[in-house]
């Protein structure tokens, strides 16, 4: 997949309050793969509905969201599916990591899909960003910090071209956040592959190649 | 779930338990002799008023003609029987003179007949069809009593010529007879009805304008509407097969019931499975709709949770078997009581019964489990 495009996208539930100077709902905006976007919104003006809506996980919108000029609308599930598997990534900014299962586990679970990771891969990236010793844990029982980081990981393994960010380091301090910028940034460039970074505040994190205000 | 899995294995061993008793009790309970089944033999009840010659106890044409009418009853014919005086005689072996009776009956009310069962005027030979009561009577009651008298098969009987003596108030003849058959079905000495039509006019009183017995075909002689309605009329029938008929009635009734409850404890369960499915999905729904936005295929989630339960429908399979020829050796053993001779077999139509309930019941489930798996997965 080398471009997403949104054609004056307004989700359903804000179509009253969106802010009308916004470059992103009402506009037509297009992602590009191998680029670095920055999206800056306040809380409330739907990042994470604009993270959700890339993703396919809310169809509730009216203008058109194209992947490689392909309205998606539509698409069936298996079509997502595949897509999610080899195309697009999203760390959450609610983790959605099964409680009841170990970091590892949890990361095992995506990575199964695709086998994009070696056991060794996934052990090395997990020292890389300090969680190898929590890797056998339950996500029950470690810190949301640490398990920010473990939703990284789970994120990262499997190939795609645009990898969607939804405050992935608001858990995190700055030791740990360029930690995790670091390896996030090496698989970008091996995929070269975009990331969409949406963020409460402007940041450095990468070195973006538009900044957009919600 | 367990429950509900054992309460399936009852269900399913009801089921097939019943089907196999109706399948081993199929001969006798459907009586594949149509004749024994749908043939009354009906007479009128002789009393002294019949003995004075004060009433009549035979039918006349007319009253043969009335049976009919009645709507559980479609035929009836009456017997035809010898207007004239009739003897057979045979030497050694059997040192046999005896008077008897002629009867008959239109051929298509006789099923079974030999083909040679049939004579034209002026034959000298006579077939004749004997009751098997008639022949265990000769044989075993009347033959041991006379000394000297051998005890013949049938096919002794069946290959001799006998000497039969017709005498009338219009002459004598002497004609030769030979049994061609035995039957179980009609109680009586039966000759082709062309010879007694003959021999009534030729030889005897002339042509028979009253029957003593009627025939009569019924739709099912189990019916207890026939019995009502003949002895309204005031017949009487050979109640050995009204009453077998009705013990029939009960064993079919009490089979069916069995089945029916089979059958309800069956589509409980089944109906209990789907609401298990359901909580199942219920309890899981933020997994499954975790594992779908990982990019897990509906598929994927479908085989897992499906596998599982097929896994989980192998025990009760297994139990079925195991159970199925213990409780039908368990049943041989209660029924041998009553018929020291039967044996129950375990009929394959039986052993399929279960894998066809399960095979269905994984199939309702299947289509249970995609679509609230779908449901679930992709509600927001």
């Amino acid at each position: 997949m080398s471009s997403i495009q949104l054609n004056k996208v307004i989700p359903i539930p804000i179509q009253d309050t969106y802010s009308k100077v916004s470059d992103v709902w009402g506009a037509n905006i297009s992602f590009e793969s191998g680029k670095y976007y920055h999206v800056c919104a306040p809380s409330g003006t739907g990042k994470t509905t604009l993270s959700h809506i890339l993703y396919g996980l809310r169809h509730d919108y009216n203008g058109e969201v194209l992947f490689n000029n392909q309205l998606v609308k539509n698409w069936k599930p298996d079509q997502w599916s595949v897509c999610r598997q080899t195309e697009i990534s999203i760390i959450y900014q609610d983790l959605k990591l099964l409680e009841e299962y170990t970091a590892l586990e949890n990361i095992k679970i995506k990575n199964r899909l695709t086998n994009f990771f070696t056991d060794k891969e996934i052990q090395d990236n997990a020292e890389r960003i300090g969680v190898a010793h929590l890797l056998n844990k339950s996500c029950k029982t470690i810190s949301r910090g640490e398990r920010q980081r473990i939703s990284i990981l789970r994120a990262l393994s499997q190939p795609f071209k645009f990898i969607i960010l939804d405050e992935a380091f608001s858990h995190l301090d700055e030791n740990n956040t360029r930690k995790c910028i670091g390896l996030i940034n090496d698989v970008l460039t091996k995929n070269n592959a975009s990331v969409i970074s949406c963020n409460l505040f402007e940041d450095q994190h990468f070195a973006y190649h538009q900044k957009l205000k919600l | 779930m367990v429950l509900t899995l054992f309460a399936l294995v009852i269900g399913v061993v009801v089921m097939a338990l019943t089907f196999n008793l109706y399948l081993n009790f199929e001969e006798v309970l459907e009586d594949k002799d149509a004749f024994s089944n749908n043939y009354l033999v009906v007479n009128k009840s002789v009393g002294y008023m019949n003995t004075l010659h004060l009433s009549s106890n035979s039918f006349n044409a007319k009253e043969v003609e009335s049976i009919k009418d009645g709507n559980t009853i479609q035929n009836a014919v009456g017997f035809s029987s010898n207007q004239f005086d009739v003897a057979i005689r045979k030497g050694a072996p059997f040192n046999l003179y005896s008077e008897i009776f002629l009867e008959a009956v239109p051929r298509n009310f006789v099923d079974n007949v030999p083909s040679d069962f049939r004579w034209k005027e002026g034959e000298n030979e006579v077939p004749i069809i004997l009751s098997n009561e008639l022949y265990n009577l000769v044989s075993f009651g009347y033959t041991p009593s006379k000394s000297g008298l051998p005890q013949l098969p049938k096919s002794a009987w069946m290959n001799t010529d006998f000497e039969l003596e017709i005498h009338g108030p219009k002459g004598s003849k002497s004609m030769k007879t030979r049994v061609v058959g035995f039957s179980d079905r009609i109680n009586s000495v039966l000759a082709p009805v062309e010879f007694v039509e003959w021999a009534n006019v030729s030889i005897g009183r002339g042509k028979q304008s009253e029957f003593s017995r009627v025939l009569i075909e019924v739709e099912d002689a189990s019916d207890p509407k026939v019995e009502k309605y003949l002895s309204s009329k005031g017949y009487q029938v050979n109640k050995d097969k009204l009453l077998a008929g009705s013990g029939k009635t009960k064993i079919k009734l009490f089979l069916s019931i069995l089945a029916f409850i089979g059958a309800l404890i069956v589509s409980l369960t089944l109906n209990s499975l789907v609401m298990n499915i359901q909580l199942l999905i219920s309890k899981a729904k933020a997994e499954l709709k975790m594992l779908f936005s990982l990019g897990y295929r509906l598929s994927t989630l479908f085989s897992y949770m499906f596998y599982g339960f097929i896994i989980s429908q192998l025990f009760p399979l297994i139990a079925i078997y195991l159970l199925l020829p213990f409780l039908n050796s368990f049943i041989e053993q209660g029924l041998k009581e009553f018929m020291p001779n039967l044996v129950m077999v375990i009929f394959t139509e039986v052993l399929a019964l279960p894998l066809i309930i399960m095979i269905l019941s994984v199939a309702v489930m299947a289509v249970f489990l995609k679509r609230s798996l779908r449901l679930s997965v992709l509600s927001d």
